[in-house]
């Protein structure tokens, strides 16, 4: 092929070969939220978190890592949202009850790829984060009892009681006094 | 000494004593001339408590003095959300009602000082909506409202709001309160909202149109922006192209390129040369391709014109580009591809 004709060639796949991407997506989620951080062997937990899918519909799928030997379950697998849609999505964290005593620390991780279907290029986004530190714990946390301590005596009610305790004082005096007299 | 004056003396120091200890304006009376001070309003305000809430919500939420237990909002991907700031002030001179200023403060700046210098937002308000009688005395409780769109994005894990109360001798006081924000996590690519009148918008293509064949290619500029409060790096992975007619495929690794890095035909980019450094993207199940190599940064301001460093370069929003190289002799049509991007958060704070 002379070199005309390949420039000729490369014309024609100028023209003929398009690249794009079709329903980008863009993901939002929150950090899940533990009722309790916590827990005794045996216990559970709820936790939640939010996805909203902003423009486009979303499939979004969710795990979590690292927290072996906790159990997570959620209540949904996997959960499709229209465009514009917020879905909070729950779950049970359980300790088993040989699960060593410990802080556990994991990750969590949300996939979403777009529903629709269509031409181009697909773009599967991943959300990998710090899933809340648990602790597995020998005994519940104690409430320390607040010492209900005796109002401190003010300044003023000190003045009072002297003076009281002179007038009585005084008192006494004048009376022995008359009495002396009589 | 005459034995009723005696008792009239007596009779007269208990009724002061008395007056003392149950009359507290006697009581502020006699503290007030103890320190010289006879002008009333010479006692400092007390802030009382300070609440936040979404003008949206009915539930208001008392800031906590503690890190510990400050509650917490979730922001909105995107968006400002305006919240209300509300304060109760108590001065026994009864006159609480000189203004109040809230100086609220990331955690960027520390946790232990707020003030003027550190606040991010200096809001003031000149007099309470409200100045009533409490405790048995009669206009010594004011309570101060103040609506602010905050711009959520600047705030991550627990932040502080210093409340200063002033009153009519220009006496103040302050209280410190905790709260937090929720950490989210968004990315908007390709964007085209704007945090004012279409929040979160994010368009349907990214196109390289038509493209070269035998040489590297460049295109599909958008705009990416983090649409939230936690800043993240960013993990690229891509499978081949495929597409045409006849069925072709384009891989994304073509082990005779010479001289290139890695052997990628596939690169993102923050501009359009390839040199100043591209993210070189590679199949999944490989490793992934850290782009950008810097930090994606929260928003600085409703805009995003700047990024949380409020100066040049922004790393917050910004605009990618793609470079692909076809070899020659591939078929003519559409393409299609996967790119699998893993946004990883960096914890608040850090």
């Amino acid at each position: 092929m002379n070199n005309s004709n390949f420039h000729k060639l490369g014309i024609i796949l100028i023209l003929a070969i398009l690249m794009s991407f079709y329903p980008v997506t863009a993901i939002s989620a929150t950090k899940p939220i533990l009722e309790r951080e916590s827990l005794l062997r045996g216990e559970s937990t709820r936790f939640h978190f939010m996805i909203d899918a902003s423009s486009y519909p979303l499939s979004c799928s969710y795990s979590t890592s690292g927290l072996d030997p906790l159990v997570i379950n959620f209540d949904e697998q996997k959960v499709d949202m229209n465009a514009g849609e917020s879905k909070t999505i729950y779950g049970t964290l359980s300790v088993p009850a040989d699960a060593p005593l410990k802080t556990y620390d994991g990750m969590f991780n949300i996939n979403c790829e777009p529903l629709s279907a269509g031409g181009g290029s697909k773009i599967v986004q991943t959300v990998t984060a710090y899933f809340p530190s648990v602790s597995v714990v020998e005994k519940a946390p104690t409430t320390i009892p607040i010492e209900e301590k005796a109002p401190a005596t003010s300044y003023s009610s000190t003045i009072f009681i002297l003076i009281i305790v002179i007038i009585v004082i005084i008192i006494g005096y004048f009376f022995k006094k008359e009495k002396k007299k009589k | 000494m005459n034995k009723v004056a005696i008792v009239f003396l007596i009779v007269i120091l208990l009724a002061i004593c008395i007056s003392i200890l149950i009359v507290p304006e006697v009581r502020r009376a006699i503290g007030l001339a103890l320190t010289g001070t006879l002008e009333v309003g010479g006692v400092a305000p007390q802030v009382r408590a300070l609440y936040m809430e979404y003008t949206d919500s009915v539930y208001s939420r008392q800031l906590t003095s503690t890190i510990t237990g400050a509650p917490s909002f979730d922001g909105e991907e995107d968006k400002n959300k305006t919240l209300r700031l509300n304060a109760t002030v108590y001065d026994q001179n009864g006159d609480c009602q000189n203004g109040f200023t809230w100086y609220v403060c990331t955690n960027d700046t520390g946790l232990s000082t707020c003030n003027s210098v550190t606040a991010i937002y200096t809001i003031t308000v000149a007099s309470p909506i409200k100045q009533y009688a409490c405790e048995g005395c009669p206009n010594c409780c004011c309570n101060y409202t103040s609506t602010y769109n905050l711009e959520y994005y600047r705030f991550c894990g627990v932040s502080r709001v210093n409340g200063t109360a002033r009153d009519i001798s220009l006496l103040t006081n302050s209280t410190l309160g905790f709260w937090k924000f929720n950490e989210r996590y968004s990315m908007l690519y390709p964007y085209v909202g704007d945090p004012n009148t279409n929040p979160g918008a994010v368009g349907d293509v990214i196109s390289l149109g038509g493209v070269n064949v035998g040489q590297w290619n460049w295109g599909g500029q958008n705009t990416t922006k983090n649409g939230a409060n936690t800043k993240f790096n960013m993990y690229w992975n891509a499978s081949n192209f495929t597409g045409g007619n006849p069925p072709d495929v384009i891989p994304i690794i073509n082990t005779t390129m010479i001289g290139e890095p890695t052997n990628s035909t596939y690169a993102v980019d923050d501009d359009t040369i390839r040199a100043s450094g591209a993210g070189y993207i590679h199949p999944v199940n490989t490793t992934k391709t850290l782009y950008p190599s810097y930090q994606i940064k929260r928003c600085g301001k409703f805009d995003c014109g700047v990024d949380e460093d409020q100066a040049a370069p922004n790393y917050a929003k910004f605009s990618l580009w793609w470079h692909l190289y076809i070899e020659s002799g591939k078929s003519s049509g559409l393409y299609n591809n996967s790119i699998w991007v893993t946004y990883v958060p960096v914890v608040c704070g850090a």
